[in-house]
C-alpha cells in the first residue's frame, strides 16, 4: 500500500518550484536535435556496415581462396598423390583409431612420437593408435604403394616383434616373432613391389647385428647374422638386400645366403633398390652428389649435383619412380635440416634427370619419412611438371579466427553505441 | 522532418518550458544543470519528435529523471562521501525556501529525484519506480532514507516531513 506524501512538503517543493524562473531554451535546439538525428542514423548505418565487414571478413577467412585458409578436408586427388609439403602434425590431432585409414601417401614418426600416415586422396595427416606402439623411435615404414605400413610392436614386454596393418582394410598382421630377445630394429625396409620386408637389428648390448628379411605374402622370416655396425638396409623384390654399414661399406645378402662385403669405402649406406634389382640408391652425407651402387657391376655410380644447386647435404633414397629415377631426400645441413624432395637419375648422360624442390619436408619428421613412390606421376619430360599436390597442409583450426571476428564486432557495436549516448 | 513538426514542437515549448524548468530545478537543485538537464532532454524529444504519440510533456519528464540519474552515475565516482555532510546546516535559514534548498543540495541526485517525483511530481511510489526503472521497494527505501537525511540536514523542516515519513 502506498503513502501520500505530506501535504506540507509538497507545498514546500511546490513553493520551491515557483520560484524558479522558466529555464531559457536555445532557439537552434530544434536544428541541434535534427543533426543530432541524423548522426544518430549514420551511426546505425556504420554500425551495420561495421558488422557485415566483420563478418564478411570471418566467412572470407573460413572460405576464401587463400592458400592458408583453405582446408585440406575440401580437396580430393583422384587416384591419390604425395603432398608436396610434409609437416609435422599438431599437439592436438586426435588419435585415429580406426586404422583403415585408406592408401597413405607419406608415413613418418611425430616430433611427439607417434606413427602419422598421410592419406593419399586428401593429404589429411592421420595420428594412428597402432597396437603395441612404443613411444621411443621405433620403425615404421611406408610401402611403395601406400598401402601397408610395417612397424615394430612393442606390446610384449620382451621380445621382438614386426607388424604390418593394411591401410585399406584396418587388418593387421605379426610378420616376425622372436620371443627370446628384445632387439633394436635399426631400420626397417619395402621391396619396390611392397613383397618383401627387410630389416637391420642389433642386440641391446650392441654385439651383433641381425638382417631380417620377410617375404610378407608367404611368412617364413628369416635372420641372418652381420658384423656389427650395420645400420640401413634395401630389398630388392627377388629378396636380395643391401645393408650399410655405419663405419662404412655394403654388404649384398642374397635370399638364402649370408651377407658378402661387396663396397669398402665410408660415406655411403643402403637406401632402395629400383624396381629392376639392378641398382641401389644410396645414403650420403655431406655431399654434393648423390651415390648409385650397381649390382650387375659391382660399381659406385655418380651423379653430381648441378652447380649452384645443393650443397653439402644429407641424402637418403626414399625410392624409385621406376627403373631410372629415383627419389631423394636431401636435407642441407646449412639449412637447418630441412629437406627437399629430389628426382635423379644414377649418372648424368643425356637422358639424365636432375629435378629439385620436388616436395618439402619439415627438418623434424624427416629422418623418419616414407613415401609411397607409386604416387609419383610418370615424367612427361617437361620442366613445369608437377610430381606433387599442393593439399595446403594439415585442416587448420578456425575456431578462434571466428570468436575474433564476433568479439570484433560485439567491440565495435559497443563502441558505436558508447558514441552515440555520449554525442546522440 | 516537416515545418508542421518543428511548430508543433515550438509550439510545446512554448507551452510547457516553464513547468518543465521547475522540475528540472528541483532535480538538479542548480540552474546551469537545469538548463542542460532540460536542453538534453528536449533534444531527444526532437530526435523522436514523429514517435511520441503519446503526450510529449510526459516524455521530456521522462527523459529528464532518466538524464539526471544518468549524470549522477557518471560524477557519482568522484563525489565526496556523504558522511562528512551529515552534520546539520550551519546557520540555518529561516527563509524555507532556502533551507529547503540547501537541504536538497545535500541528497545524492537518485534521492533527490525520487522525493522530487513523489513530492513535487505527486506520482504514486509504483509510478515512481516505473518512471525510473527502479523496483517499488527501492522507491520506498529511498523515500525513506532521504526523509530522513533531510531531517538531519535542516531539522527546522521536521515538521513538514512529518515523524512518520
Amino acid at each position: 500500500m502506498t503513502t501520500r506524501p505530506d501535504r506540507d512538503l509538497r507545498d514546500a517543493f511546490h513553493r520551491v518550484a515557483d520560484s524558479t524562473s522558466p529555464l531559457p531554451i536555445d532557439d537552434d535546439l530544434w536544428q541541434r536535435g535534427h543533426t543530432a538525428r541524423r548522426r544518430g542514423q549514420a551511426f546505425a548505418v556504420a554500425a551495420v556496415l561495421a558488422l557485415v565487414v566483420s563478418v564478411g571478413g570471418v566467412a572470407t577467412l573460413v572460405t576464401g581462396t587463400d592458400r592458408e585458409a583453405r582446408t585440406a578436408s575440401t580437396e580430393v586427388v583422384e587416384g591419390g598423390a604425395v603432398p608436396s609439403s610434409i609437416v609435422d602434425i599438431p599437439d592436438d590431432l586426435a588419435v585415429t583409431t580406426d586404422l583403415a585409414v585408406g592408401q597413405g601417401s607419406a608415413a613418418f614418426i611425430s616430433s611427439s612420437g607417434d606413427p602419422v600416415v598421410i592419406t593419399a586422396t586428401d593429404g589429411l595427416p592421420h595420428r594412428l593408435d597402432l597396437p603395441g606402439w612404443d613411444q621411443a623411435p621405433i620403425a615404421l615404414a611406408l610401402s611403395s604403394d601406400g598401402r601397408t605400413i610395417a612397424y615394430q610392436d612393442a606390446s610384449a614386454e620382451s621380445g621382438t616383434y614386426l607388424t604390418t596393418v593394411d591401410l585399406e582394410t584396418g587388418r593387421s598382421v605379426r610378420v616376425f616373432s622372436d620371443d627370446s630377445q628384445r632387439l633394436l630394429v635399426n631400420e626397417l625396409s619395402w621391396s619396390p613391389d611392397g613383397r618383401w620386408l627387410a630389416w637391420v637389428a642389433t642386440t641391446q648390448d650392441g654385439l651383433l647385428a641381425l638382417l631380417g628379411r620377410v617375404d610378407t605374402s608367404e611368412g617364413r622370416p628369416r635372420q641372418v647374422r652381420l658384423p656389427s655396425g650395420a645400420v640401413d638396409v634395401a630389398v630388392a623384390d627377388d629378396g636380395s638386400a643391401l645393408v650399410g654399414l655405419g663405419g662404412g661399406g655394403l654388404l649384398m645378402a642374397d635370399p638364402d645366403r649370408g651377407a658378402v662385403s661387396v663396397f669398402s669405402g665410408p660415406g655411403v649406406g643402403a637406401g632402395a633398390f629400383s624396381p629392376d634389382g639392378r641398382h641401389v640408391a644410396l645414403r650420403s652425407s655431406a655431399t654434393q652428389t648423390s651415390y648409385t651402387w650397381d649390382t650387375d657391376a659391382d660399381e659406385l655410380l655418380e651423379h653430381p649435383f648441378p652447380e649452384d644447386t645443393l650443397a653439402a647435404v644429407d641424402v637418403r633414397p626414399l625410392g624409385w619412380m621406376d627403373d631410372q629415377r629415383q627419389v631423394l631426400l636431401a636435407q642441407d645441413l646449412r639449412g637447418g635440416y630441412s629437406g627437399e624432395l629430389v628426382v635423379t637419375t644414377p649418372t648424368v648422360d643425356d637422358t639424365s634427370t636432375w629435378r629439385r624442390s620436388v616436395g618439402r619436408v619439415d627438418r623434424d619428421i624427416a629422418d623418419s619419412l616414407t613415401i609411397a613412390v607409386d604416387l609419383l606421376p610418370d615424367l612427361d619430360g617437361t620442366s613445369s611438371q608437377q610430381l606433387t599436390y599442393d593439399f595446403d597442409g594439415p585442416e587448420r583450426d578456425i575456431s578462434w579466427i571466428i570468436g575474433l571476428g564476433v568479439a570484433a564486432a560485439i567491440a565495435v557495436l559497443m563502441g558505436l553505441r558508447w558514441l552515440w549516448r555520449r554525442f546522440g | 522532418m516537416t515545418t508542421a513538426d518543428r511548430d508543433g514542437f515550438d509550439e510545446f515549448v512554448a507551452a510547457r518550458s516553464a513547468a518543465l524548468s521547475r522540475t528540472a530545478y528541483l532535480l538538479t537543485g542548480d540552474h546551469h544543470l537545469a538548463q542542460d538537464l532540460l536542453q538534453a532532454a528536449l533534444m531527444q524529444a526532437v530526435k523522436h519528435w514523429r514517435r511520441i504519440h503519446t503526450s510529449p510533456e510526459a516524455y521530456v519528464r521522462r527523459a529528464m529523471y532518466h538524464q539526471n540519474i544518468s549524470w549522477w552515475r557518471r560524477r557519482r565516482i568522484t563525489e565526496t562521501s556523504l558522511l562528512s555532510y551529515d552534520g546539520a546546516v550551519p546557520a540555518p535559514d529561516t527563509d524555507l525556501r532556502l533551507t529547503l534548498d540547501q537541504a536538497l543540495a545535500r541528497l545524492t541526485p537518485k534521492q533527490r529525484t525520487v522525493l522530487v517525483l513523489r513530492f513535487y511530481e505527486d506520482l504514486t511510489e509504483v509510478e515512481t519506480a516505473r518512471a525510473l526503472g527502479l523496483s517499488t521497494s527501492t522507491v520506498k527505501s529511498t523515500t525513506r532514507q532521504s526523509l530522513a537525511r533531510l531531517r538531519t540536514l535542516a531539522p527546522e523542516l521536521a515538521e513538514l516531513i512529518g515523524a512518520d515519513a
